[in-house]
C-alpha cells in the first residue's frame, strides 16, 4: 500500500518533469527574444547568459519616441479599435436579425463563417489593392494607406465569425423579454439596447476581443494597403528586417510590443478567448 | 373589456417580434449594414479576382483579354508548381505532426490530471496567439547560424555537423520553416482534444475496461471516435493555415535558397507587386481558392466516413 502510494508519487513527479520541460522548450524562443530586447548592441555580444537582470530600455524608448515605431503602434491602437466598434455593432445587429426573424439562409452562418475563415487572403488583396488606390477615389482622397481602409477589410474577415458567435448568445436570450419590453412600449433599437446588449454582455466582450487580435495581428493586407500614413506594428516590424536589419536588440524590443496584447488578453481571459480561436468546437 | 383590448395588443405587439417568420423584411434591415460590407469589400474582391485572371494585364493601361492561357502557363511554371508541392510538405508539419504530438499529450494529460494542468495548456497556447510576424522573427533568431541558440545547443551536445544556417539551408530551410508551423499549431490542436475528451462519457472507459481493452484500444475505440468533431476542426484550421502561409515564409527566408520555401501566396504576391502580372497573379489567388476548397471537401467527405464507422 504505502510502496503503491509512493509509487504514484513518483509517477507525478516525473510526468510533472515531462510538462515544465515541453513548456518551457515551447516558451523558449519567446524567452529568448526577450533576452536580446534586454540587451544592448555591445551586450549582445559579451553576455551570453541565459538569464537578465538588468533592461536595456533604450531598446524600446528609441524606435517608439524617436522613431517612427511610436506612430505604427498608434495606429494599429487606431485600427484595431476601430474595427473592433465596427464588428461588433454590425455583428450585434446581424446576430439579432438572425436570431429573432426568420431570414432565408440564416441557417449557413457556420458555413459561412468557415468559407470567411478559409479563403486565402491574397484572392482579396489584388481588388482591394485597385479599389483602394483607384476606384474609390475623389481627388486625392482615397482609402488606399488609410485607417478606415484597413478597419474596412478586417471587418469583413471578422464579421461571419463575430456574428455566428454572438447568434449563439443570443438565441439564449429568452424572447418573452423582448416581448415585456415591448408591451412597455420600447422600439426594436431600444429593445437591442437595453435588453439584449447588456445580456449578451460577456459574448460582445469576447467577440470584440478576438476581433481586435485579429486586427492587431494582421500582416498580409496591412503591407499592401499602407505605405506610410496607416502602417501597423506588425508591417513595421518586417521593414525592420529590411532597411534596419542589423539593430536586432530595437527590432525584439519592438517584437515584444506586438505580442504583449495578445498575450495579456490569453492571460487575463484565456478560457473564452481559447474557446473563440478554437472555433467554439471547444464548448460543442 | 379594457383588459380584453390591452390582450390584443399584446398579441399584435408579440407577433411584431417575428418569431412566427411575421414581417421578415425587418429582419433583413438588420443584416443590411454587415452584408452590404461582405459584398463590398468581401464578395465583389473575390469575383473581381476571377475576372482578372483571363486577362494579361500590368496593372496599368489596357487589359488584354487572353481566355485561360494564365491557367495554361501556371501548368508548366516550374516555380508554382515547386510552391504547391511545398505547400503540401507544409500540411505534413502544420498538421499531421502538430495533431499526433496532441493526441499523445491530450492521453498523457487526461490518463493523469495533474493540480496546474491549465497553467501548461495556457503556455502551450500561447505560440498561436502571437503575430505570425512576430513568430517568423523570433525563429529566426532560433535558426540563426551565428550564435542561434539551435546551433549552440546542438554543438553543446557533441553534434557539430548538425549545426548549420537551417534557413539558409536548401534541404533544410522547408522543414525549419514547417518545424516553426508545428510550434505554433500543437498548442491549439491539444486544447481542442483536451476539451473534447472532457466530453467523453466516462462510462465508456468503463465498459472498455471491463471488455479488457488496454491503453491503446481504449484510445482507438473510445477516444479517437470520441474526439472526431475536435479532429476535423483540428484537420481544416491547421491544413488550410499550411496552404495560405505567407507571413512566415515572408519574414524568415522569402521563398529561398533558391525557390526552395517558395509557397503559394508568396508567389502571387511577387506576381502581383513586384512583377506586374496581375492577370497572372490573379489565376494563382483562384487556383489556391479552388485548391483550399478541394481539401476541405475532401475532409468533410473523410468526416462522413468516420461518423458512419465510429458512430
Amino acid at each position: 500500500m504505502k510502496q503503491s502510494a509512493r509509487r504514484k508519487g513518483l509517477k507525478q513527479v516525473f510526468l510533472y518533469i515531462v510538462w515544465i520541460a515541453l513548456t518551457l522548450i515551447t516558451l523558449f524562443p519567446i524567452y529568448w527574444m526577450f533576452l536580446i530586447s534586454a540587451r544592448s548592441r555591445v551586450e549582445l555580444f559579451s553576455n551570453r547568459n541565459l538569464y537578465q537582470t538588468t533592461i536595456f530600455w533604450e531598446n524600446f524608448v528609441r524606435p517608439l519616441f524617436q522613431g517612427v515605431y511610436g506612430q505604427y503602434v498608434v495606429n494599429s491602437l487606431i485600427v484595431a479599435t476601430g474595427n473592433t466598434l465596427l464588428v461588433v455593432v454590425l455583428a450585434v445587429l446581424a446576430a439579432y436579425a438572425l436570431s429573432r426573424y426568420r431570414v432565408k439562409g440564416g441557417q449557413n452562418i457556420f458555413f459561412w463563417t468557415i468559407t470567411n475563415r478559409m479563403a486565402p487572403p491574397a484572392a482579396f488583396m489584388l481588388p482591394l489593392f485597385l479599389l483602394y488606390s483607384r476606384v474609390l477615389r475623389i481627388g486625392d482622397l482615397q482609402l488606399y494607406d488609410t485607417h478606415i481602409g484597413l478597419i474596412l477589410v478586417y471587418c469583413v474577415f471578422n464579421l461571419p465569425f463575430a456574428i455566428w458567435l454572438l447568434k449563439g448568445i443570443i438565441d439564449g436570450i429568452p424572447t418573452s423579454l423582448d416581448d415585456a419590453a415591448r408591451v412597455d412600449g420600447a422600439s426594436t433599437v431600444g429593445i437591442i439596447r437595453r435588453i439584449i446588449v447588456p445580456l449578451a454582455a460577456p459574448g460582445i466582450a469576447i467577440t470584440a476581443l478576438l476581433a481586435w487580435i485579429f486586427a492587431w495581428n494582421e500582416f498580409l493586407f496591412a503591407t499592401t494597403l499602407t505605405s506610410v500614413k496607416a502602417r501597423t506594428i506588425t508591417t513595421g516590424l518586417v521593414e525592420f528586417v529590411t532597411v534596419v536589419g542589423t539593430n536586432w536588440g530595437e527590432m525584439a524590443a519592438m517584437a515584444i510590443i506586438s505580442l504583449l496584447p495578445a498575450l495579456l488578453f490569453l492571460v487575463l481571459v484565456q478560457r473564452y478567448i481559447i474557446a473563440g480561436l478554437t472555433f467554439g468546437a471547444v464548448r460543442e | 373589456m379594457r383588459q380584453e383590448v390591452r390582450w390584443r395588443r399584446n398579441r399584435s405587439i408579440a407577433g411584431r417580434s417575428g418569431r412566427v417568420g411575421e414581417r421578415n423584411w425587418l429582419g433583413y434591415l438588420y443584416l443590411i449594414p454587415g452584408l452590404v460590407m461582405y459584398v463590398a469589400f468581401g464578395l465583389y474582391p473575390l469575383a473581381d479576382t476571377v475576372h482578372y485572371s483571363f486577362y494579361d494585364w500590368s496593372g496599368f493601361g489596357d487589359k488584354l483579354f487572353i481566355g485561360l492561357r494564365n491557367y495554361a502557363t501556371l501548368v508548366h511554371d516550374e516555380i508554382f508548381r515547386q510552391a504547391i508541392f511545398n505547400n503540401f510538405i507544409l500540411i505534413f508539419f502544420y498538421t499531421v505532426l502538430p495533431i499526433l504530438l496532441a493526441l499523445f499529450l491530450t492521453v498523457l494529460m487526461t490518463a493523469r490530471p495533474l493540480p496546474g494542468m491549465t497553467f501548461f495548456r495556457t503556455g502551450l497556447f500561447i505560440p498561436h496567439v502571437i503575430p505570425m510576424v512576430v513568430v517568423g522573427i523570433t525563429w529566426r533568431w532560433i535558426f540563426s547560424p551565428v550564435g542561434g541558440p539551435l546551433n549552440v545547443a546542438l554543438r553543446a551536445v557533441g553534434l557539430h555537423d548538425w549545426a548549420k544556417a537551417w534557413l539558409g539551408d536548401f534541404t533544410w530551410a522547408l522543414p525549419a520553416i514547417g518545424g516553426i508551423g508545428t510550434w505554433v499549431m500543437y498548442g491549439l490542436c491539444m486544447v481542442l482534444f483536451i476539451a473534447g475528451v472532457q466530453n467523453i462519457d466516462e462510462t465508456l472507459y468503463d465498459a472498455a475496461k471491463i471488455d479488457g481493452a488496454g491503453v491503446f484500444r481504449q484510445f482507438r475505440y473510445v477516444t479517437l471516435p470520441g474526439l472526431h468533431h475536435q479532429l476535423m476542426v483540428a484537420l481544416i484550421l491547421t491544413s488550410i493555415t499550411a496552404l495560405r502561409a505567407f507571413d512566415v515564409v515572408w519574414v524568415t527566408t522569402r521563398g529561398g535558397p533558391g525557390n526552395s520555401t517558395m509557397v503559394i501566396g508568396l508567389q502571387m504576391y511577387r506576381h502581383a507587386f513586384p512583377l506586374r502580372n496581375v492577370g497572372y497573379a490573379a489565376s494563382m489567388g483562384i487556383v489556391m481558392t479552388v485548391l483550399i476548397l478541394v481539401i476541405w471537401v475532401a475532409i468533410l467527405a473523410v468526416d462522413q466516413r468516420l461518423r458512419r464507422e465510429w458512430a
